[in-house]
């Protein structure tokens, strides 16, 4: 009997003990309010920091009203994804826990100056942030900027004020005035115009786009240095004129059109830019948070909502689309109806909803493309060529990559996590793969040393040693022995306390900090590399001919970066409930740096490859303009399903998986196929 | 019974597995799968907004921070647009370091020595604009030499504060800027031409690692270019044909002149000259030596160069020479190594002096990451005869730094363990860095070994072979200080073992704000 019930308390002891095990998992219990130090729920301090921000300076949905042309350009633009990419709030804040938060704002200032300008946390989630500075590089970032203000990196003076105060344009008020003049006033939302001419200038992207930290001397981003020797400096041609012309990423001129328009009357037709800015980034969060959207706006101004509502509508199941809620209403009948968070039990609320991501979706497919037009204006192959060596019988295959731009280097900005390359499969008669390069690991990098799975030496995943890229990459000088490549800049080789501190020498004389640099491996502009692939024929004979197929790859970040921002730890003290007391008490944790819009690292590295998902069987795959699709010579489509591959980390195996096809992801912008013999000629 | 104990049997086998897969501590420290999946995988957990950025570390403000906004949220100034059309918005910060280091220090002699000292950085910095800077670095602990604040132990005479009370010397006062930004009229705005950047006063100069120069405080003037790349000359039709081949897939019918093969992706010059209180080759300031020369570096595709050129023009005592360094960095290595070679050479284009000898100097640097990463290296050095540095401050590491921490000193005003001597010798130093999973601490130990060939009439007069073992331990306290303990072991041929052990307080006087919500609510208008 005793052993009886020794058994049965052991056994239940165990039992309660995993109770309370899951139990104190920490579960941190809502926010400070600022002002009283006492503990307010998330709606609470929304209000009362979007009380703090209101109106301080207008929103783009504002001037929506008379340019609308202009907000669909810029709502899906990487200016106004700036902001919101959790990419970057997560790379920020991590960068952050390893320099001991020294560095501040010096990031984010450039990705949300006006959230910045009125003293925003830098670090807080963007639910938690004005819409104005959720907008990024908002209308007003421009065209209130103060112009002449050199290699700033974002840190320069926006004035605030409402929407009828003076904007920023590149002609100032002549053309304004004409206009004004034929029309009646508008309620209020008129504005003076004062000419900037610097808008016009590669000098005026330079307060950003050169991104030089004066305190350790890092140029981490030198787009505009670049550009200054170029060719394209030297004919004259500007940034402008090649990213906000008629196409992406080729000085074909600017487009004519009406800069203002307002209940059906337009202004004068003239000369005008275009503000879609489109580059390699793309967004990875859902089509209910980004693009920017007036419908959304609209919602959101009437009943008080933010992106906390939007979160909880489920795009992927369908729901607000004709076919789901069809469906629905047949599940209700049957008394199987789907249990719908609040705002989202009101079908007409769903219907609204889905219209928005609808039309987030056309406005995401049209950006893809024009993100192709300005890859394709900057890289393509060039000649491709074949030959067997006498001597080893080795095949070589050499392909050349070319910049075709006379701007800048490709990839440029963000040289370090520029995921570029050039993927090659060579396959015999019979379609067997007798060579590879370029090829990527299960989490979507290519096999370079920064892949996790040839990092730990993955015996299925080894080093790719013909693997042709163009990232660069930050080289950290270790305190013994050789420099190292690594994915995050800080250097704590040498210190635990890596502080970001006005440099004891002249950072124009060293060009960088002591202790690290990026190793620059950009393509200049107007030059080619070579790529140059060497195979054996052994066991090839009779299997000929061979059929080559290489693609230019363009990604935004390779994933690796994702896993080293989750690597990043720091001890946070949170509040739980006390066990004994049932009171809250602080303590202390260990968390990893996190990604915003409850997104995993997982959840990001899927969408880095293949975009955002689409359920096409509820939403309509986007239509393509006709003139964009003719410009690019693109076939028209639908969409496609597409197969990657996973990794089974319990049975260390690889499976492919196939889903239907996002929009953005990993984009191919050139594919050359070619047949050669075996005796090395082309066919 | 039988059924009792059938009951409790498979109670308690219930309970086990419950057990352990409930405690997430036991799942990541016994499942191998977990281990896999975070070893190779992106994790699929997430995190609530409202705790997104909770309790990530604030910035610590520098001591003094006035004017403009320095990294912290807030409205930027308006400035005033001054002549050169670039605006200005002043500010003024003064970054303060403080090491304090206890340390104990058996001589080859025999002797015990102890010694606590103190040493205070005060780094002033006063800017017009990001690149436009005025800078001070003060030093009021030290004397005029250079020695910090101490208190020695030991034998009687020895033993006493080693003080001259607070020293107002500036060891560094310079402005640096772009050349536009301040005389547009020698390069009319920044659209043209080249990136021009310039310094003027009194600055430190280090080059090549400390190989070629190193001088904490000195005189110069220097300007640099950094944007030098190798364009590629395709033509608009070339361009043209380039695309349409893409179109068709096929090869393009003409290829572009001047694009073949790999091309350097960035090039940076700097031309600098030396004039005042030049510190030679032999650590002693000459008041009559100026040095000048141009230091370069350029990226390739493949590899790093780094190429440094200087003349040295000094007194008859320290004579004149040409300084030439240079370095190598692969990109990718063989075995996954990380490698550098380093190379120099002193040329004397006078009569050799003890600051001017011909030699030259080769270091190889190769390094691995190991175990995710911790990284072991192995350094290789070879000297042959006296090689001397173009300048070098009598406390830098000297061109024999590079190769370990043995040869290093742990903290300003500490002797390194090897010597520092570069008169003809072989050596190696073989280490060990173990990094903490979060990088608030770190170990270092290094083996490394010494041995002259040939002559021994080196310039610190103790040019025996040497085999040491060292140790130095980091750790992180708080946001702004971290300590380390450090220790060495020399055997020298002929003498006693030398040991010595040392702790070293480091830490940034700094203001850490302590809720920044308060400051979001404000909104700082």
């Amino acid at each position: 009997m005793k052993l009886f019930i020794t058994y049965v308390l052991l056994g239940s002891a165990l039992h309660l003990n995993s109770v309370f095990a899951q139990n104190s998992g920490v579960q941190v219990e809502n926010i400070e309010n600022p002002s009283t130090k006492t503990l307010v729920n998330q709606e609470e301090y929304r209000k009362i920091h979007l009380e703090l921000t209101k109106d301080r300076f207008p929103s783009a949905r504002q001037c929506a009203t008379c340019h609308p042309s202009q907000y669909q350009q810029w709502k899906m633009s990487p200016h106004a994804y700036a902001q919101k990419s959790p990419i970057f709030g997560a790379m920020h804040r991590a960068l952050l826990v390893r320099n001991m938060g020294t560095q501040g704002d010096f990031c984010i200032r450039c990705h949300t100056p006006t959230g910045m300008q009125m003293g925003e946390s830098h670090k807080v989630s963007n639910l938690l942030r004005a819409e104005i500075s959720n907008e990024g590089i908002t209308c007003v970032v421009c065209h209130r900027a103060d112009p002449n203000t050199g290699t700033v990196s974002a840190r320069f003076h926006i004035p605030e004020g409402k929407i009828s105060d003076p904007i920023n344009g590149p002609s100032g008020e002549k053309n304004l005035k004409v206009w004004l003049d034929k029309r009646d006033q508008t309620k209020g939302q008129l504005h003076d115009l004062q000419a900037a001419s610097d808008l016009s200038t590669p000098r005026f992207c330079q307060g950003c786009h050169d991104v030089f930290f004066d305190e350790s001397g890092f140029h981490l981003e030198d787009a505009n240095n670049k550009y200054k020797l170029s060719p394209a400096r030297k004919d004259g041609v500007t940034c402008q004129d090649c990213h906000m012309g008629k196409v992406q990423g080729a000085n074909e001129g600017y487009p004519r059109g009406h800069v203002a328009e307002y209940k059906g009357k337009k202004s004068p037709e003239k000369t005008i830019t275009n503000h879609t800015f489109a580059g390699p980034d793309f967004s990875v969060v859902d089509p209910t948070i980004f693009p920017h959207n007036k419908e959304k706006t609209d919602l959101n101004n009437k009943f008080g909502w933010t992106d906390w509502e939007w979160m909880k509508f489920d795009f992927l199941a369908g729901w607000g689309t004709d076919k789901f809620e069809e469906e629905e209403a047949s599940r209700a009948a049957a008394g199987k109806g789907t249990n719908f968070d609040k705002p989202w039990d009101n079908e007409r609320l769903r219907r609204r909803a889905a219209e928005v991501v609808q039309q987030n979706y056309n406005a995401l497919y049209e950006y893809d493309l024009l993100r192709k037009e300005v890859m394709q204006n900057g890289l393509a192959f060039g000649e491709f060529s074949v030959d067997k060596g006498w001597l080893t019988g080795n095949f070589e295959i050499t392909g050349k990559v070319h910049n075709l731009t006379d701007g800048h280097d490709v990839p440029t900005g963000f040289i370090a996590e520029r995921p570029f390359w050039v993927a090659i499969q060579v396959r015999d008669k019979k379609g067997n793969l007798v060579f590879e390069s370029g090829k990527t690991d299960p989490n979507g990098d290519y096999l370079d040393h920064h892949s996790a799975f040839v990092h730990y030496g993955h015996d299925k995943f080894p080093r790719d040693k013909y693997l042709f890229n163009l990232q660069s990459f930050f080289t950290l000088r270790n305190e013994a022995g050789s420099s190292r490549e690594e994915i995050l800049s800080i250097n704590y080789s040498g210190t635990t306390i890596p502080f970001v501190r006005p440099a004891p020498f002249s950072v124009q004389l060293a060009g960088r900090p002591r202790g690290s640099r990026i190793h620059h491996r950009s393509l200049p502009a107007l030059a080619a590399r070579k790529a140059s692939y060497v195979f054996d024929d052994a066991g090839l004979e009779g299997k000929g001919p061979f059929s080559v197929t290489a693609e230019i790859k363009v990604g935004m970040v390779p994933p690796n970066l994702l896993k080293e921002i989750r690597r990043t730890r720091y001890k946070a003290t949170v509040k739980v409930k006390d066990k004994e007391s049932g009171k809250m008490v602080e303590k202390e944790v260990w968390k990893k740096v996190a990604f915003d819009y409850r997104m995993s690292a997982a959840e990001i590295g899927r969408r880095l490859r293949n975009g955002v998902p689409g359920n096409w069987e509820y939403f309509t795959f986007p239509g393509q303009d006709e003139e964009l699709t003719n410009r690019l010579g693109i076939k028209k489509r639908g969409p496609e399903k597409v197969r990657y591959e996973q990794y089974d980390y319990k049975k260390d195996k690889v499976y492919e998986v196939e889903e239907w096809e996002g929009i953005g992801g990993v984009m191919v912008i050139d594919r050359r196929t070619f047949k050669f013999s075996e005796d090395g000629k082309l066919l | 019974m039988k059924l009792s104990l059938g009951v409790l049997v498979c109670w308690g086998l219930l309970s086990i597995p419950a057990y352990a897969q409930d405690n997430p501590k036991d799942k990541e420290e016994t499942s191998s799968e977990v281990k896999k999946r975070k070893k190779y995988s992106l994790d699929e957990d997430f995190e609530e907004p409202e705790n997104i950025g909770q309790s990530t570390p604030l910035r610590p403000a520098a001591a003094v921070e006035v004017g403009n906004t320095t990294e912290e949220p807030g409205p930027v100034d308006k400035g005033y647009k001054v002549y050169s059309d670039v605006t200005w918005r002043p500010q003024f910060v003064a970054s303060i370091l403080s090491e304090s280091v206890g340390g104990y220090r058996r001589t080859n002699r025999g002797e015990d020595t102890g010694t606590i000292n103190t040493n205070l950085d005060i780094i002033l910095k006063f800017a017009l604009t990001e690149t436009e800077q005025f800078k001070a670095v003060f030093r009021p602990l030290d004397d005029d030499d250079g020695e910090v604040l101490s208190y020695q132990f030991g034998r009687k005479e020895v033993r006493g504060f080693k003080t001259k009370g607070l020293n107002a010397q500036v060891r560094q006062l310079f402005f640096e800027g772009k050349l536009h930004n301040t005389m547009p009229w020698l390069s009319n705005e920044d659209l043209d031409w080249m990136n021009f950047g310039y310094s003027v006063g009194l600055q430190a100069i280090r080059t090549d690692d400390g190989i070629v120069l190193d001088d904490d405080s000195v005189g110069a003037v220097g300007i640099s270019i950094d944007n030098g790349s190798d364009y590629g000359e395709h033509t608009p039709e070339c361009i043209k044909e380039i695309k349409a081949a893409r179109k068709e897939n096929r090869n393009p019918v003409l290829d572009c002149e001047h694009s073949d093969g790999d091309k350097y992706t960035r090039g940076r010059l700097a031309a600098v000259f030396m004039t005042y209180g030049v510190h030679r080759g032999d650590r002693q300031r000459d008041d009559k030596s100026w040095i000048a020369g141009l230091r370069g570096d350029m990226d390739h595709a493949n590899f790093t160069a780094m190429l440094d050129i200087f003349y040295a023009d000094g007194s008859r005592e320290a004579g004149d020479g040409v300084f030439v360094g240079g370095a190598i960095r692969p990109t990718y290595s063989v075995f996954g190594i990380d490698t550098t070679l380093r190379g120099a050479i002193s040329i004397p284009t006078s009569d050799e002096t003890e600051a001017t000898k011909s030699g030259g100097i080769g270091i190889l640097e190769l390094s691995k990451t190991v175990r995710d990463k911790d990284q072991l290296y192995l350094n290789l050095f070879g000297v042959v005869d006296d090689y001397r540095a173009a300048g070098l401050d009598p406390r830098a590491a000297g061109p024999l730094g590079p190769v370990g921490i043995l040869f290093r000193p742990l903290a300003r005003n500490v002797p390194t363990a090897m010597s520092r001597d570069t008169s003809s010798s072989i050596g190696a130093a073989l280490g060990y860095k173990l990094f903490g999973e979060d990088r608030d601490w770190q170990v270092t130990a290094e083996v490394a070994g010494k041995t002259y060939l040939g002559r021994n009439d080196d310039a610190d007069g103790d040019s025996q072979d040497q085999l040491g073992f060292g140790v130095r331990v980091r750790k992180q306290f708080g946001q702004n200080a971290e300590v380390i303990l450090g220790g060495f072991y020399v055997l020298e041929d002929g003498e006693k073992p030398e040991l010595a052990v040392s702790i070293v307080f480091r830490w940034h006087l700094v203001w850490i704000p302590d809720d920044e919500d308060e400051k979001s609510k404000k909104g700082r208008k």
